[in-house]
């Protein structure tokens, strides 16, 4: 039965093991498909942004491309651009030309003047030098966005730096140059120009001018963002949430049906990003965060790796469906078995008496005929085939006691060669009624068993001998000592028992096959008398033999290993 | 030599300072540049307050412009009950006002934004109607997104021959994406240089009015505080009658300051100054209304009987009825005398009223000011002094306009004390002196 189960549940468990690795590799696998699947979504959004800032990129050269130098007309083309928030020019020489200070200035424009006062003064801070030339203010905020990836600056460095530059990674080789915006502008048409201050992080965008200086602009931060945000979307199909997150981390516009941590103010730590991704240069530190619950992305990561754990499922289902049907078919015969059992039990305790009297009453009908040796005769075979009965219902019972775990075996010491002589003399009247021989070869020391259980095995022997091995014409029955151990062996003559039987004989109620049409045999004994055999600390085994069968009982000698052969 | 020369034409008709000149004169703008004491007393650096009016007027019947409005509505949780119904039943007024031509958009935000009406022209009001009762409240308010998108729907119409409008609708704090009265005033001024002007209507006592003030501001909208709910209808009813009788839009004004004479300050109206020019927008210019621009400037001396140039005004705007560009200038001058009986007997009642008053609402926005740092006892000072300086200006000019105000301040004064009452009181000092300032027609 332990092996029925470890047949069972071994695949299983192989299986199960197999499931969880494919499973977790095909996760790995899967993550990586997920994180994919996210990224490309946030780069799907990426496109819109990238594509109104290009719209405004667009604009702007468009309506600088004139760059006029009066004053006059340069307030006027401020005010005709609605994210201006100061236009600027300098001349062929990297002068500042306007805005400058002095009594016509604006108050815009004064301000204007000191917050870039950074980059008119320090050449070096467009080159992205180090700090050591470069005017530090006390004002300026020095705080890079989190989550922004250190450009190459010293994060003490200005913050001023040209997107292009720094993302081509021309920015150490351009340093000892001493660049300017005007001499950038020698090399490239036009380009960006960001710096953190206060707010987060400015935009300036600059065009060369005709007169090979340069225009330029600063954009009203909230502008720009105002149209990113615009060409985002406002709702998803696809499950989550996706966030525009600015320079300070703050969440500017989200959408997605997840409704999430961040729905207040300040909790928007409280969950992880699934995926994350910053705009393009120079609007990088601004991000796209994608939101899933957990629930979403196992939804996500699943919908794929349920095949293999189907396969493997149903494997296992097949594997248990036919576990319960055979534990089933088992059961059946075993209850089926407990029913003879009880049956032939019951039937047993009932023939008890009606065979006592048989036995007491043709002892009797022997003793009055001493004289009528015919009819003596017929007498002892009266007694000796109801003694035959005796044994038989003595089987049945202890192979219930059996059935009930009650096969107690009270080891004493014994005299094995007596008692088998005994028995065998027992079996004399129907051995010789068939003309088989016995003969006895005892040398056996005394036993550590129980007398009745020896007699009840070799009973049961010498009972197959007289119903199966009849023709053989001869039965051995011979005891000896083998180191510790009493050796009863029974070898008879006969057809000996089949090679596929012999796993099979000492199973209860399996007869071996040539027996099938003898109906004779209960199917208990050679049972019966294995586990009597156990239950005394020895065994019962079927030897090989040149011809015919031969059992051996093997029992512990009385005094252990006093004996030796 | 062409600007010299169209001055001394307007010399010449100075009893009329108005020239129309691209439109019929019933049918444009009026245009007023006067100087608070034309007659100023001799030999000393003086003060005078320059006030350049324009004026709305009268739209001729079932003739009024096509108006792009987008309705801007705030459905965070705060908005749940009767306000958020009465916000609803203000929105669905504006349905029933817009005609086939006129262009709208209706944008509901909490923490998102739902864009419940792309831009479009008001024909199946039904399913709108339905749009708008559906809105449920829920969230928080992420207000920038809310009129980014506000913004985005009015960009796809937006053009000069039509009112563009935005009208905002919050009962509280900007709580997602740029939160700030300065970060959300910028995107005001983006809205108004492009023409759109944005007006607010904060409900409650829960709303940022600085937000709300420096959004409408910057972008030249109106600005209104209703209390309740109730007040919504009325609110939306006169914007709307702002609205749709828009006359002008895109109004531009360019002063130049004549030489020695400085240019202090725009008294509330934001201009910008550039030595001697300064430069005002208006973005919307409605029927039979009245605009005006202060300017403080300082005179130098000049000798008794000399006259002296003060400045060149010229405005440029969109006339939406003819749909035309319309140019007016115009010029201010003041003579010197040497009494102060001759000053006082030409002094211009309307501009000092004008000026005093927005002096006043200066004094009253530095009141705030200082009640927010809570320096009740200084502000409560402000304020009295304020009451007091109206009442005696008012018995001066005789003015009653600068004695209810006195009374207001003086009202004001005595409402500090505690937090609760603080708070409304600061959000009606903070409409009214809007209202002042920015010269609004209701409210």
């Amino acid at each position: 039965m332990r092996a029925f189960w470890l047949l069972v549940t071994v695949p299983l468990v192989v299986a199960g093991y197999l499931a969880v690795r494919m499973s977790s590799e095909r996760g790995e696998l899967r993550h990586h498909e997920v994180q994919g699947l996210l990224d490309g979504r946030l780069a799907d959004v990426r496109v819109r942004a990238s594509q109104a800032f290009g719209a405004i990129e667009r604009e702007l050269d468009g309506a600088l491309a004139e760059a006029p130098a009066g004053a006059d007309e340069l307030r006027a083309l401020a005010r005709r651009l609605p994210i201006a928030r100061q236009v600027f020019r300098l001349d062929a020489s990297g002068r500042l030309t306007f805005p400058v200070g002095g009594p016509e200035a604006s108050r815009a424009e004064l301000e204007f003047l000191e917050r870039t006062a950074s980059i008119w003064t320090g050449r070096a801070i467009l080159a992205g030098d180090s700090a050591s030339d470069a005017p530090s203010r006390s004002g300026e905020a020095q705080r890079r966005p989190t989550g922004e990836p250190a450009g190459p600056e010293d994060p003490q460095a200005p913050r001023a730096r040209t997107g292009e530059d720094v993302t081509a990674g021309r920015v150490h080789s351009a340093a000892g140059v001493g660049d300017s915006l005007v001499d950038l502008a020698a090399r490239k048409p036009h380009g960006w120009l960001t710096w953190y201050w206060a707010e987060g992080v400015h935009l300036l965008f600059w065009r060369r001018a005709p007169d090979r200086g340069v225009i330029g602009v600063e954009l009203e931060r909230i502008g720009v963002l105002s149209r990113i945000v615009g060409a985002l979307p406002t709702s998803s199909l696809d499950e989550g949430r996706m966030e525009l997150v600015d320079s300070r981390g703050q969440t500017v516009h989200q959408w997605g049906p997840l409704r999430g941590a961040s729905s207040g103010p300040s909790s928007g730590d409280a969950e992880l990003a699934a995926a994350t991704l910053a705009l393009d240069a120079p609007l990088d530190a601004w991000q796209l965060r994608y939101y899933i619950s957990p629930r979403q992305r196992a939804a996500l990561a699943d919908e794929l790796d349920l095949a293999p754990l189907f396969g493997i499922g149903a494997l296992a289902l097949a594997l248990i469906g036919l576990a319960v049907y055979v534990y089933r078919e088992y059961t059946r015969r075993l209850r089926d078995a407990a029913a003879r059992v009880g049956f032939v039990t019951r039937v047993s305790h009932e023939l008890r008496t009606p065979l006592t009297n048989i036995r007491l009453y043709a002892e009797l009908l022997e003793d009055a005929a001493l004289d009528d040796e015919d009819q003596s005769q017929r007498a002892r075979v009266i007694v000796g085939e109801s003694e035959r009965l005796g044994r038989l219902i003595d089987n049945v019972l202890a192979f219930a006691r059996h059935q009930k775990g009650a096969l107690a075996s009270r080891a004493q010491r014994v005299d094995v060669d007596a008692v088998v002589r005994d028995t065998v003399a027992k079996f004399g009247p129907a051995l010789d009624a068939r003309a088989i021989e016995v003969k006895l070869d005892l040398h056996a020391p005394p036993a550590n068993a129980n007398a009745d259980a020896i007699d009840q095995i070799v009973g049961n022997l010498m009972s197959n001998v007289e119903r199966y091995a009849a023709n053989g014409g001869e039965v051995t029955v011979a005891t000896r000592a083998v180191n510790g151990h009493v050796i009863v062996s029974v070898a008879d003559c006969g057809p000996g028992v089949p090679a596929r039987d012999r796993d099979t004989i000492f199973e209860p109620f399996k007869r071996s096959a040539t027996a099938l049409t003898d109906s004779r045999g209960t199917g208990i004994g050679l049972a019966i008398a294995r586990e009597l055999a156990r239950a005394s600390g020895g065994e019962l085994a079927l030897v090989d033999s040149d011809r015919g069968a031969r059992f051996e009982l093997t029992l512990p000698a009385y005094g252990g290993d006093l004996w030796t052969s | 030599m062409l600007a010299r020369l169209s001055v001394i034409t307007l010399f010449a008709c100075a009893a009329s300072p108005t020239i129309a000149q691209s439109a019929p004169r019933d049918l444009d703008i009026s245009f007023d540049v006067e100087v608070g004491e034309p007659l100023m007393i001799a030999g000393q650096e003086q003060t005078a307050y320059i006030k350049i009016t324009l004026g709305g007027f009268a739209l001729p019947t079932a003739h009024r412009p096509p108006v792009n409005l987008a309705l801007v509505l705030d459905r965070s949780g705060s908005m749940a009950g009767d306000k958020l119904e009465k916000a609803k039943q203000a929105a669905l007024m504006v349905v029933d006002r817009l005609q086939p031509d006129d262009v709208l958009s209706v944008i509901a935000f909490d923490d998102r934004v739902d864009v419940l009406l792309p831009a479009s022209r008001v024909t199946s009001r039904d399913a709108l109607r339905e749009k708008i009762s559906a809105i449920s409240p829920g969230g928080s308010t992420a207000l920038f997104a809310g009129l980014t998108f506000g913004l985005e729907e009015i960009g796809k119409n937006r053009d000069a021959k039509r009112v563009n409008r935005i009208i905002l609708l919050s009962d509280g704090q900007a709580n997602v994406g740029p939160s700030s009265p300065n970060e959300l005033g910028q995107l005001g001024e983006v809205a108004g240089r492009q023409g759109i002007a944005i007006t607010t209507v904060g409900l409650g006592l829960g709303y940022n009015e600085d937000l709300m003030t420096q959004l409408a501001m910057r972008s030249d909208g109106n600005h209104a505080f209703a209390e309740t709910g109730n007040d919504l209808a009325r609110i939306f009813n006169g914007e709307l009658g702002d609205v749709l009788s828009v006359v002008a839009q895109d109004v531009s004004i360019d002063i130049e300051f004549d030489n020695g004479v400085v240019p202090v300050r725009a008294l509330g109206r934001d201009a910008t100054i550039n030595g001697r020019k300064a430069t005002v927008q208006l973005s919307q210019l409605y029927a039979k209304q009245q605009k005006y621009v202060l300017f403080e400037v300082k005179v130098p001396p000049g000798a008794a009987g000399k006259k002296r140039a003060l400045a060149d005004v010229a405005v440029n705007y969109s006339n939406m009825i003819n749909k035309t560009k319309g140019t007016k200038k115009s010029a201010v001058a003041v003579e010197f005398a040497s009494t102060k009986v001759a000053v006082a007997k030409k002094q211009n009642k309307a501009v000092m009223e004008a000026a005093i008053e927005a002096i006043a609402a200066d004094q009253s926005r530095q009141a705030v000011l200082l009640r927010d740092q809570g320096k009740i006892k200084e502000a409560q000072k402000v304020l009295v002094d304020n009451a007091r300086y109206l009442q005696e200006n008012a018995a001066r000019y005789k003015s009653e306009k600068l004695d209810t105000y006195s009374k207001v301040n003086a009202h004001d004064a005595t409402n500090l004390d505690s937090n609760e009452k603080w708070n409304a009181t600061r959000k009606g000092m903070k409409a009214k002196d809007y209202q002042i300032t920015n010269q609004q027609a209701y409210h």
